[in-house]
């Protein structure tokens, strides 16, 4: 009877947290958002069987690619991180969280050591399947029927890692990418003017000089 | 209590599954954040990642193969998401915006 329970409170947080990624003002909360949306999909992992799965999601979803969103957001945000003019809401979130992390200590010590004994707390259909989890089965799948895309996905990661860093690496001085366009390659480079900068450069002047000659060019 | 509130089935999931696709689609078709696009697309991929759970754990919960196609889901979605802030990082050297509506240079 602790399944519905479980479902319906992590189908609130999801579809609330989702709602928060796509609607809230702020977008370093949307990222805060998420990683709510992303545990309780974990949750829905674990009622469904996939134990190996939520651990994934919680370490590289809502862990990981966040922490990558937020450096992202930190990198091209002008936004006030720290914004402290307001003393009320600095005096109350304290107390706040360290309720919540008190209560759900409380409840975690509680329900581990008194009210359910490990193994009784997970509802029948969990873990139904092995008792050790389908963390081998998954490995045993992965390397037999599965070995192709398996490969296949390793490669795509590493060209994806290096298409990353080629493409957000600064250009270097004289390093001229598009031979093609007619344009000397100034201090943001030759990339930068065919992408039309119009900012981060030295003066407006050459840049609409070599947007001219671009568009001239091409 | 009633039987859909107290019976969780694969109808239950496949709900929250479309409801979270469907939050993500208006996320990406909306925010003119560039990052938000990005979240929201995540927010897409996840919602099949349920879908794919569900169904495996319903249909066949002895094969796994759906939960080695959410792996797989999970793979790429991570590269996605790499390739993606590369190329915010790339357009914000560029153009100082993270707006949609500045990078629409393309239009014809």
């Amino acid at each position: 009877m602790i399944e519905p329970i479980i479902f319906w409170t992590f189908a609130l947080i999801a579809v609330g947290g989702a709602l928060g990624v796509v609607l809230h003002r702020s977008i370093l909360y949307s990222a805060l958002f998420l990683i709510a949306t992303f545990l309780s999909i974990a949750a829905f992992f674990v009622l469904n069987n996939a134990d190996f799965l939520a651990v994934a999601q919680t370490v590289v979803y809502a862990v990981g690619l966040t922490i990558v969103m937020l450096f992202g957001i930190m990198f091209t945000g002008q936004l006030p991180f720290a914004k402290r003019t307001d003393g009320k809401t600095v005096s109350l979130a304290p107390p706040v969280a360290v309720f919540i992390f008190l209560t759900l200590l409380a409840a975690v010590a509680l329900s581990a050591f008194v009210l359910f004994p490990v193994g009784d707390l997970l509802p029948q259909t969990v873990l139904e399947l092995t008792k050790e989890g389908t963390t081998k089965m998954l490995g045993k799948l992965l390397f037999s029927s599965y070995v192709f895309p398996f490969e296949l996905a390793s490669v795509l990661l590493l060209v994806a890692m290096m298409g990353a860093i080629v493409i957000s690496k600064r250009e270097l001085d004289g390093d001229v990418v598009m031979t093609h366009v007619a344009v000397e390659p100034d201090e943001t480079g030759a990339l930068a003017c065919a992408l039309n900068a119009n900012s981060d450069a030295s003066s407006d002047s050459v840049q609409g000089d070599s947007q001219a000659r671009i568009l001239t060019t091409v | 209590m009633p039987d859909w509130l107290a019976n969780i089935g694969l109808s239950h999931y496949l709900t929250v599954s479309f409801v979270l696709f469907g939050i993500g689609l208006l996320g990406v078709v909306t925010s003119r954040h560039v990052i938000r696009v990005l979240m929201s697309v995540e927010l897409m991929l996840n919602a099949v990642n349920v879908a794919l759970v569900a169904f495996n754990n319903t249909v066949n919960p002895n094969d796994l193969s759906g939960q080695v196609f959410s792996i797989f889901v999970l793979t790429i979605s991570a590269a996605e998401a790499a390739v993606g802030l590369a190329l915010v990082i790339a357009l914000y050297r560029a153009k100082s915006s993270v707006d949609m509506t500045s990078f629409s240079i393309l239009k014809g």
